[in-house]
């Protein structure tokens, strides 16, 4: 099985099959489009990404690498959060740090399915709060002038969105 | 390293809020700038229904929020006085001359007075071009004002309009129809007399309507029956255009004409009737039927088959009260 190898950006390099490295977009399109050519035992530089990181992002590759693609989401399918696999939930309980991390370093390997089960990670962590609560959560801290609130809950007011 | 939800780009944000409901995503909005400016971008505003009403369009400052890319507009007249109502449609007739919303805007629900109506279409600098408006509903904002008989004056033009739902008609509402006919497909219509039914269904240029709802409610006053006289050949033409037919009377408007609604109605394959009088049902059922089985023999095999589906369920009066 053919290998590639990964330099992230605290000059640790990493040793990959091929097709785990292939959940990512931006490897693949090096791969095939720039070809670059992994046999030359030259590591692809990804500067963005730190060893911890993408240590953990092999991991859930590795995990994921058979999965079928997924079938094109309809309006419903995408907005829905409950379905994320155990796996995934145990590998996403991590502090926030990293699971940001991860969110950032999947987006510039741009891995979806990656993306696509943080977000819903992180989305159910809003779901139901207030807004206070969620600044707290998430250690935000609230930068409105006063009374910039109440004119955005006026404007609330006539925007609507259906519920549905 | 350590990131927080800020370091995310805005795309990743987006990507989270699009999981949340749109509650979530109402009170997300109060978190921070940020989180306000990208749930308030275009993006989310295109998902939104505007609602307008004195209320809330109360200054120019607000007039000019509202000039975004909606899909959805609700206008409610609840104006008290009329000087707060000239106030407001001059306004509402602003936001509508906004290209923002010409160019986006899909569904319409106008709530208010024909007088209001025509306030508002017909008092515009130029031809309003509502490019994607695929569905507009009227209603009458005041019970008072449907006796009002203001000639129509609209000035509009709505390319995509497909879909038309009409809660009792006026003369202004006859003229929407009739602006919109040629790509209408879908009319229902609520309407206190006969006149303004035949004025509609006489309308030629209807080209692709498949679908009418016609539901006849009590004005209070007397009501006329439909007589199988009132029947031209341009209303023959329109019910020869329908798939489905729905007829909901609460005045036994329709009682004398069915046999003419289904000999004139060559294409259907659905119809649904809901009346008042139960004992009703089985006569309509057979009549239903017996067109039927003719229509199969003549049309040689392959006979349409119409899907009747009578609920004897006593309609409730929906009687608007005039005066």
């Amino acid at each position: 099985m053919s290998t590639i190898k990964l330099e992230t950006s605290d000059g640790v390099k990493f040793t990959v099959k091929t097709q785990v490295a292939k959940c990512s977009g931006t490897i693949r399109t090096m791969l095939e489009d720039i070809g670059i050519n992994p046999q030359d035992g030259e590591a692809i530089p990804l500067s963005n990404v730190h060893s911890t990181i993408l240590q953990k992002i092999l991991v859930w590759a590795e995990h994921h690498v058979d999965d079928p693609e997924p079938p094109r989401e309809d309006a419903d399918a995408a907005k829905r959060t409950d379905d994320i696999c155990s796996w995934d939930e145990d590998f996403l309980k991590v502090d926030q740090r990293t699971l940001f991390d991860v969110m950032l370093a999947a987006n510039y390997l741009d891995m979806k399915q990656l993306i696509a089960v943080c977000c819903k990670t992180v989305a159910n962590m809003i779901k139901g709060k207030t807004a206070d609560q969620i600044r707290r959560t998430f250690n935000i801290e609230n930068d409105f002038p006063p009374g910039e609130e109440d004119k955005i809950r006026l404007r609330n007011q006539f925007c609507e969105e259906r519920s549905r | 390293m350590s990131s927080t939800i800020q370091s995310l780009p805005v795309e990743l944000l987006q990507c989270i809020f699009d999981k949340l409901s749109p509650c979530d995503r109402e009170r997300a909005t109060l978190v921070c700038h940020q989180w306000c400016q990208i749930l308030r971008s275009d993006h989310y505003i295109r998902r939104m229904a505007l609602t307008v009403t004195n209320r809330n369009l109360c200054s120019r400052q607000m007039l000019r929020r509202m000039k975004r890319p909606f899909r959805k507009l609700n206008i409610e007249d609840g104006c008290e006085s009329e000087g707060e109502r000239g106030v407001f449609l001059a306004r509402v007739r602003k936001l509508l001359a906004s290209k923002q919303i010409r160019r986006n805007v899909c569904e319409v629900r106008l709530e208010v007075s024909q007088r209001a109506l025509n306030a508002v279409f017909g008092h515009q600098m130029a031809v309003l071009r509502f490019s994607r408006l695929v569905g507009i509903v009227y209603t009458p904002g005041s019970r008072l004002l449907v006796h009002e008989d203001i000639p129509p004056a609209i000035k509009v033009r709505v390319p995509s309009l497909t879909v038309l739902k009409i809660d009792v008609f006026t003369s202004a509402a006859v003229e929407l129809v009739r602006m919109a006919s040629r790509r209408l497909e879908s009319l229902s219509m609520r309407f206190l007399d006969k006149a303004m039914l035949l004025d509609v269904l006489e309308i030629e240029s209807f080209a692709c309507l498949r679908y009418a709802g016609l539901f006849a409610v009590s004005s209070g006053k007397d009501f006329v029956k439909l007589s199988a006289l009132d029947f031209g050949p341009a209303h023959r033409a329109t019910l020869a255009r329908l798939d489905s037919l729905e007829v909901r009377d609460a005045v036994n408007m329709f009682g004398d004409v069915f046999d003419v609604i289904f000999q004139g109605a060559t294409n259907l394959v659905q119809f649904s009737h809901h009346h008042r009088q139960a004992s009703y049902e089985d006569r309509l059922k057979s009549r239903a039927s017996d067109t039927n089985s003719t229509r199969s023999r003549g049309g040689g095999g392959g006979g349409a088959r119409v899907a009747v589906a009578i609920t004897a369920a006593y309609v409730q009066e929906e009687a608007v009260t005039v005066g």
